[in-house]
């Protein structure tokens, strides 16, 4: 987004072009049209307009008299129009187009991890999580931690794009507010949710509440710019779970491993927030409500502001950040179905495909970066095209290019998840389909989603979501058929939708 | 308003939200008329600036409208179908047409069906449309225009029009219908004016302090666009300054000088009327006695603009003549500028006149600058109306100065005025005076009693309150001798103004 004024200036104002001084030592014999024309050349030859001549030679203390004095003409315009049509036009390329969508690959990465680390808390958990399987024959106290876990994420996904907005508006504090105010509430909105399934074992529920803490305090982190931070506050768990995995770990060490790494994040989250100013605006605020009177600025107009409130600035609109809540609704289910649905549809809870889940959550760092390669190469094409048609025919090849990137990654990922994985189901064929057919259809929806055009990519994930949750409740069809065809006929829908919506030149403002 | 005196105010990037030259000028003329009511509307970059001006209660409504705010919103309403969507594209063809090429004409009819459309939401959504872009390319690749030489791209094309739709953004803000619009400069600041000229017949006065189309010309020299874009927008705003000069049924440059520009912009010479900007005799009053040592005064911003090399090389020449003579340079470094501020120590150190040059910063009372001085020198290469002239000439100092923009108006035959860029002349011209106690006490004299006769913030206030009361069709009241209407203007806010006085 750019921002600023229509005209883009130096810093400081220096908008005085660097023109050659005379020669002194140019002797009085010489034409001193050649000489001018010599010495302004390049600015000459790269005018749109006569004028522009004019004020180049204005700007270079050149006045009318002078002018008349030793060129023999009029004014600066006359002198100007003659300079134009000396000399022939040309075009100087910029000298750099600096690329906006250059982003380091490590970042990227970093972020994948750090989306996917959490997950070795379960790990760190399994011994207190322990109990008998539920009625879906899965480990006790799954839907308990999923639903708290869905619920914060739809949560998350809808404040991110709030403290986003503001932050591309450049309101720094407006954004901290959001997620000051955000934050908490997602974790008991969570913690609530995870509160509201029955039969889990006592200690998830905990559990829950500690991970709905957690996504609040990951999200204020990620949206602020701390990956780094929220890795650091991640280490103890993760160390801990490394080595749960050979050693067997006692439960006071587990839990104190995972209450540090909870507490150092929530911290570290509470670190960020503008906590003092926005306990003082709630206390303003409630203040002036008892009090029954507007605020009275220094400034008067604040009161006298009238129609016009059109123009007043505005932050996000609500309308447009639900979208992207039922965005993550949406491919939050089908990730949980690609790892749950055959055993939510009867099957054996040994199918549970938790490499499938893994490899999506780690390939979105690479996803990411793919996003930022696929805006920079679509930027070449705009540079590089004289024609819609052109453009479009470049826009597609790096969009194939893209994908077909994102697809191998997340397929070296499942391959790799699936061997290192003790006791994973096989990555047959048809499971490997349906995870590529899954990986298309969010990253396409990612696509669209940076592209502005998240309602359609809601729509395309939600209804997904929906139809495989229908076939799941009527235990309609065969469980892996139902996903290949769900995944296919969405990834289908994204793909004609990215096809005409970025097809188009003005999709890439 | 029944009584048909209100103003609308329309700045761009200065007035209340910019410190400068402009701004102060606007404050000064909202302060001195108390008695009329203003409603200012400021073009702002994201809307989210503060007011850095404390608006008087005269101000009875402020707005910004952000050009670069989100954009609008799309809605069902306000997309064009079927035949407003053909006559839409006509118009914006027209309009592409009158920007590529300055002989074709057509800019002012398609400027007003565009505002038509702005005023009802639907111009924003329609310029964001893919037919729009597909127009353009078609327009200025074909043979012949001056745009088709420099192979446009889609990325050109889709720049060019996004910054044609946030610049058009102004054209559908509304003016009361009752008041006199007053765009204090040109350009986009003159887009609700010229809409509401055409369809409400509202009175339209336009002041110019820079050459706006100038500083664009030379403003976007160092933007970062290929060539087709620059000569699109450059016609843009080519066409909109000569809309502009043709339409206002007033304007007021601050000096002789600009008319050049605007006459060559298609400005008719009898709508030109030069309100020359002032100062007031009793903030700068008379310095008294010359300092014992011989000193030159120089008071502005530390830019480029000023020229200051020029200045110090003349230095340096006299200090050969004159070894005790002293300059000292008052004012501010604004942000941006400290490099040349370096480059000024430099080359100070490198001619070997280090000892003789002092940099006093920003002082609180700038007539003391003026008084600094036994001579004020001004070395710009480019002026509009410099209050630093009129401040020293009001404080009883000669002045010798470049003659640029509407130095050589302000000075008349009280100081001396010499070619910029000429360090050697500067200097011979100062030294002369330098030299001659009485003749530089006469000028000093002749400069305090020609800013008394013809600059006084009072005559410049003065000379709105009438002009507006001309554009309201009221009577215009005679102006007697004496007349204090006009508050005078000795508050705190004023020293803003001696501080940062010649900003344009």
């Amino acid at each position: 987004m750019v921002s600023g004024s229509l005209w883009l200036k130096v810093p400081g104002g220096n908008t005085l072009p660097a023109i050659p001084r005379p020669r002194r030592t140019a002797t009085a014999a010489a034409d001193p049209m050649d000489e001018l024309v010599e010495r302004f050349d390049a600015f000459i030859a790269a005018a749109v307009h006569p004028d522009e001549i004019a004020a180049i030679l204005e700007s270079d203390g050149m006045n009318d008299e002078y002018i008349r004095l030793t060129y023999g003409r009029h004014d600066s315009f006359t002198l100007a129009e003659e300079l134009y049509t000396r000399v022939p036009r040309s075009f100087p390329e910029p000298r750099s187009t600096p690329d906006p969508w250059k982003v380091s690959l490590t970042a990227c990465l970093l972020r994948g991890v750090v989306f996917a680390l959490p997950g070795l808390a379960y790990l760190l958990g399994a011994p207190l999580l322990e109990g008998p399987p539920d009625r879906l024959g899965l480990p006790a106290g799954t839907l308990t931690l999923l639903a708290g876990a869905l619920i914060g994420w739809v949560w998350d996904q809808t404040l991110s794009h709030r403290a986003y907005s503001w932050l591309g508006l450049g309101d720094r504090a407006a954004a901290g507010r959001t997620l000051l105010a955000g934050a908490p509430a997602g974790a008991l909105l969570g913690t609530a949710a995870a509160l509201a399934v029955p039969g889990g074992p006592p200690f998830s529920y905990a559990f829950a509440a500690g991970q709905a803490l957690y996504v609040g305090a990951a999200t204020v982190l990620l949206v602020l710019g701390r990956e780094r931070v929220l890795l650091a506050a991640l280490v103890p768990m993760a160390a801990g779970a490394v080595l749960a995995l050979f050693v067997d770990l006692p439960v006071r060490v587990r839990v104190t491993l995972l209450a540090v790494s909870l507490l150092a994040a929530c911290l570290l989250a509470v670190r960020e927030l503008p906590l003092a100013e926005g306990a003082a605006a709630a206390l303003r605020r409630v203040r002036e409500r008892t009090r029954g009177r507007p605020g009275g600025g220094p400034v008067r107009w604040r009161m006298l502001r009238g129609t016009e409130e059109e123009y007043a600035p505005r932050g996000p609109r609500l309308a447009d950040s639900v979208p992207y809540g039922v965005f993550g609704l949406g491919t939050g289910l089908l990730v949980l179905y690609a790892a749950l649905g055959e055993v939510l549809a009867g099957g054996p809870a040994e199918a549970v495909a938790a490499p499938s889940a893994v490899a999506l959550t780690l390939s979105m760092g690479p996803a990411e970066w793919l996003l930022y390669r696929f805006r920079s190469g679509s930027l070449a094409g705009l540079r590089a095209a004289r024609s819609p048609r052109a453009f479009r025919r470049r826009m597609l090849a790096t969009l194939a290019g893209c994908l077909a990137r994102y697809l191998a990654v997340l397929l070296a990922l499942g391959v790799s998840g699936t061997l290192l994985w003790p006791g994973a189901p096989s990555l047959t064929g048809a499971r490997a389909a349906a995870l590529l057919l899954l990986g298309a259809v969010m990253w396409s929806g990612l696509l669209l989603q940076s592209f502005g055009a998240v309602r359609a990519a809601a729509v395309v994930c939600a209804s997904a979501a929906f139809v495989q949750s229908l076939a799941v409740l009527t235990g309609f069809g065969q469980p892996r058929l139902v996903q290949l065809a769900v995944a296919g006929t969405a990834a289908a829908a994204l793909a004609t939708l990215v096809c005409l919506l970025l097809g188009r030149a003005t999709a890439h403002r | 308003m029944s009584h048909g005196r209100h103003v609308t105010m329309l700045t761009e990037g200065t007035y209340p939200h910019v410190h400068g030259g402009v701004s102060t000028w606007c404050d000064q003329l909202v302060r001195g008329m108390p008695e009329v009511d203003f409603n200012v509307i400021a073009l702002t970059g994201s809307g989210r600036e503060p007011v850095t001006w404390q608006l008087p209660h005269n101000v009875y409504r402020h707005t910004a409208v952000p050009l670069w705010g989100p954009p609008p919103p799309r809605t069902l309403r306000s997309a064009l179908r079927g035949k407003a969507r053909r006559s839409f594209t006509d118009t914006y063809e027209a309009f592409l047409l009158s920007l590529l090429d300055p002989t074709r004409g057509g800019f002012s009819e398609a400027l007003r069906e565009l505002a038509l459309l702005a005023r009802s939401g639907r111009l924003a959504p329609a310029l964001r449309s893919e037919s729009v872009l597909r127009l353009l390319m078609d327009l200025w690749t074909r043979p012949g225009t001056g745009t088709a030489d420099a192979a446009p791209t889609i990325h050109d094309a889709l720049t060019a029009t996004d910054l044609l739709e946030h610049a058009l953004r102004p054209l559908g803000v509304r003016i009361p219908r009752d008041s006199v619009s007053h765009a204090v400069s040109s350009g986009l600041a003159t887009l609700p004016a010229l809409a509401a000229k055409h369809l409400d017949q509202v009175p339209f006065l336009l002041t110019e302090h820079g050459i706006y189309l100038r500083e664009r010309y030379l403003g976007y020299r160092t933007a970062e666009q290929r060539w087709p874009v620059k000569a699109l927008l450059l016609g843009f705003y080519r066409e909109l300054n000569t809309e502009g000069y043709r339409q206002a049924d007033l304007i007021t440059p601050c000096n002789q000088y600009n008319r050049r520009w605007e006459e060559r912009g298609g400005a008719a010479s009898d709508r030109i009327r030069t309100v020359y900007n002032g100062v007031d005799p009793h903030a700068f009053p008379e310095a008294g006695p010359e300092p014992e040592v011989p000193t030159l005064s120089w008071c502005g911003r530390v830019d480029p603009i000023k020229d200051l090399e020029t200045l110090i090389r003349a230095y340096a020449f006299m200090r050969q003549e004159i070894p005790r003579l002293r300059l000292r340079l008052f004012g501010p470094v604004p942000a941006g500028c400290e490099d040349y501020k370096l480059r000024l120590e430099k080359l100070a150190a490198e001619i070997g006149v280090s000892d003789g040059i002092t940099f006093e910063g920003r002082i609180a009372q700038v007539a003391q600058a003026y008084a600094a001085g036994s001579i004020v020198m001004l070395s710009s290469i480019s002026e509009g109306f410099p209050f630093s002239i009129i401040e020293a000439m009001s404080c009883g100092r000669t002045t010798v100065s470049t003659d640029v923009g509407g130095v050589r108006e302000a000075v008349g035959d009280t100081g001396l005025v010499v070619p910029p860029r000429e360090p050697e002349t500067m200097a011979r011209a100062t030294l002369a005076l330098l030299r001659d106690d009485e003749r530089r006490a006469e000028l000093g004299r002749r400069s305090r009693k020609r800013v008394v006769e013809k600059f006084t913030l009072h005559q410049s206030v003065d000379g709105f309150r009438h002009i507006y009361r001309e554009l309201a069709g009221q009577p215009v009241l005679p102006v007697q001798p004496g007349d204090d209407w006009t508050q005078r203007l000795a508050d705190p806010w004023y020293r803003e103004l001696a501080a940062e006085g010649n900003l344009w």
